[in-house]
């Protein structure tokens, strides 16, 4: 009867982690005036800045495996929620930047320039313009950062055992004769797939754009 | 008199916007350049968690270490025969089932969606599913269809583990070719297949010569993305075969994640590092390339 709140556990802590109150929206708040001010204000280096970043992202993750675990260790941040959600909203932060750049550049700049006429500082012009107008582009990145942190493995199973372990590292710990519970295996594998699944399928579209970098549309 | 209408030049406030701009760019650093810094220098040194006593400069001799065994080139080379076996099924059905999707038939919408499903899985949701439930000589749905059939069943991830592997990536990877590549050929004006056909082309033609030029951006997009991916291979590998037998399925990324976290070579891993490295680097600059061209487009 371990098995039920060890599950309950690893249920919340994906939500905690993936669902990311913290990754995503730290990832947003940080991406959000950094997009703006790309997308609006480009200078001869913003081009530079975006592929730069994008390069970041195509660090292949175990190249960096060893120093991240031992800064981990160090700061006492291995296993914990706290420092799986850093990392992932470190992992996602170059792609959320991209997409809302993409959704950025959308929107009519001269609706931008009429809220400065009258009278609107920055933050207004942010909050009160422009992510109105570009919500949807803003949910869109929102979910496929969920997408990608919720299926997020690499990190997971390395950086976490038992504190912080979320789904995808409860899942492994079936890779033992566990597994041949069939019906456990298949209820903890539906739960862990099904709301990606669904919020997969609604958004086709503008993952298309996000994975590819806005390469394809 | 004449007016002279001035176009109102744009206001700029840069001083501001790089402000907007730092945070994101400052943390970004911070996280690509530490680690990689410490990378290099844990791979130039001996640094073993289990003897403590070994210290100091290496030089080289983590590298020549790890060039020198012959699992390292093994994995390197499961690597290699990972990302080409995934990419040749993946592209090559994608390209297939694309076209197949982009007719019109009864049910494609729910079709479509079933087609893309597995890509969403989580990884290591997909790699047990394979193992425990499809793939197990004794209760799998493989084996007792072969028993079902007269046959005696295989034990897959036992006798050929990588090329089971494979197929597992490569049942998770088909979906995001199928995705990119589906898209790609939707955008494909109609009226431009239409006048193919008018002037006699065959559909072979049509696919050859119409079809496949106008896929060709999405297919180097989808093959840079997934040998990014594909090149760091893990939870497939840590969940069915941890490797095994013996180092049968070890890739890269698995050999330098044992080398770290169960033997405790941080110096011989951290070489391994900057060697995955520098290869995603050399593929990375083309995809970043590609999208370069994208963004003056």
């Amino acid at each position: 009867m371990t098995y039920l709140p060890r599950r309950i556990t690893g249920i919340s802590r994906s939500i905690l982690c993936s669902c990311q109150c913290l990754p995503r929206g730290g990832a947003l708040l940080l991406g959000v005036p950094a997009a703006y001010s790309m997308a609006f204000f480009p200078g001869k280096r913003t081009r530079g800045t975006l592929l730069w970043m994008l390069s970041t992202r195509m660090l292949p993750p175990v190249g960096v495996l060893v120093p991240v675990y031992l800064i981990a260790k160090s700061t006492h941040l291995l296993d914990t929620v706290i420092g799986l959600a850093i990392i992932n909203m470190l992992t996602n932060l170059p792609i959320i930047v991209w997409m809302l750049y993409t959704f950025f550049k959308e929107v009519p700049v001269p609706i931008l320039e009429a809220g400065r006429m009258d009278g609107a500082n920055r933050w207004q012009e942010i909050s009160i313009v422009l992510l109105p107008l570009a919500l949807p582009g803003i949910a869109s990145t929102a979910l496929l950062s969920l997408i990608l942190c919720w299926n997020e493995a690499f990190w997971s199973l390395n950086l976490t055992s038992s504190n912080a372990a979320p789904l995808a590292s409860f899942i492994a710990s079936f890779s033992s004769p566990e597994g041949l519970f069939f019906a456990k295996l298949s209820a903890a594998s539906t739960l862990a797939v099904a709301p990606i699944l669904i919020f997969g399928w609604f958004s086709q579209k503008q993952l298309v754009r996000g994975l590819t970098f806005g390469a394809v549309k | 008199m004449e007016a002279v209408i001035v176009p109102p030049k744009r206001v700029k406030r840069k001083s501001g916007a790089g402000l907007f701009l730092s945070p994101a760019v400052i943390i970004l650093l911070i996280w690509s350049l530490i680690p990689l810094v410490l990378t290099l220098w844990y791979s130039f040194q001996n640094y073993n968690l289990v003897d403590p006593t070994l210290k100091g400069f290496a030089g080289f001799s983590n590298y020549i270490y790890l060039l020198t065994d012959p699992d390292f080139l093994y994995s390197l080379f499961n690597t290699i025969l990972l990302v080409l076996g995934v990419l040749v099924i993946s592209v090559g059905g994608g390209i297939l089932l694309a076209i197949l999707y982009d007719q019109d038939f009864w049910g494609r919408g729910i079709a479509r969606v079933l087609v893309i499903s597995p890509f969403f899985v989580m990884p290591t949701v997909s790699a047990l599913l394979w193992k425990n439930l499809m793939l197990h000589p004794i209760y799998g749905v493989y084996s007792a269809f072969m028993r079902g059939i007269g046959l005696q069943p295989i034990d897959w991830l036992a006798h050929y583990p990588m090329q089971t592997v494979m197929m597992i990536v490569a049942w998770e990877w088909l979906p995001f070719a199928v995705l990119i590549l589906l898209t790609a050929v939707q955008s494909l004006d109609h009226e431009q297949k239409e006048a193919a056909r008018m002037d006699g082309a065959g559909p072979f033609a049509r696919f050859r010569y119409i079809i496949l030029p106008h896929l060709s951006r999405a297919i180097t997009v989808v093959i840079m993305i997934e040998t990014i991916y594909l090149l760091t291979v893990f939870a497939e590998i840590s969940v069915t075969t941890s490797g095994g037998p013996g180092i049968a399925s070890t890739n890269l990324a698995f050999l330098i994640f044992s080398r770290a976290l169960q033997q405790f070579d941080i110096g011989g891993a951290s070489a391994g590092g900057v060697i995955a490295i520098i290869i995603a680097n050399i593929i990375a600059a083309f995809l970043v390339r590609a999208v370069a061209r994208n963004l003056e487009a």
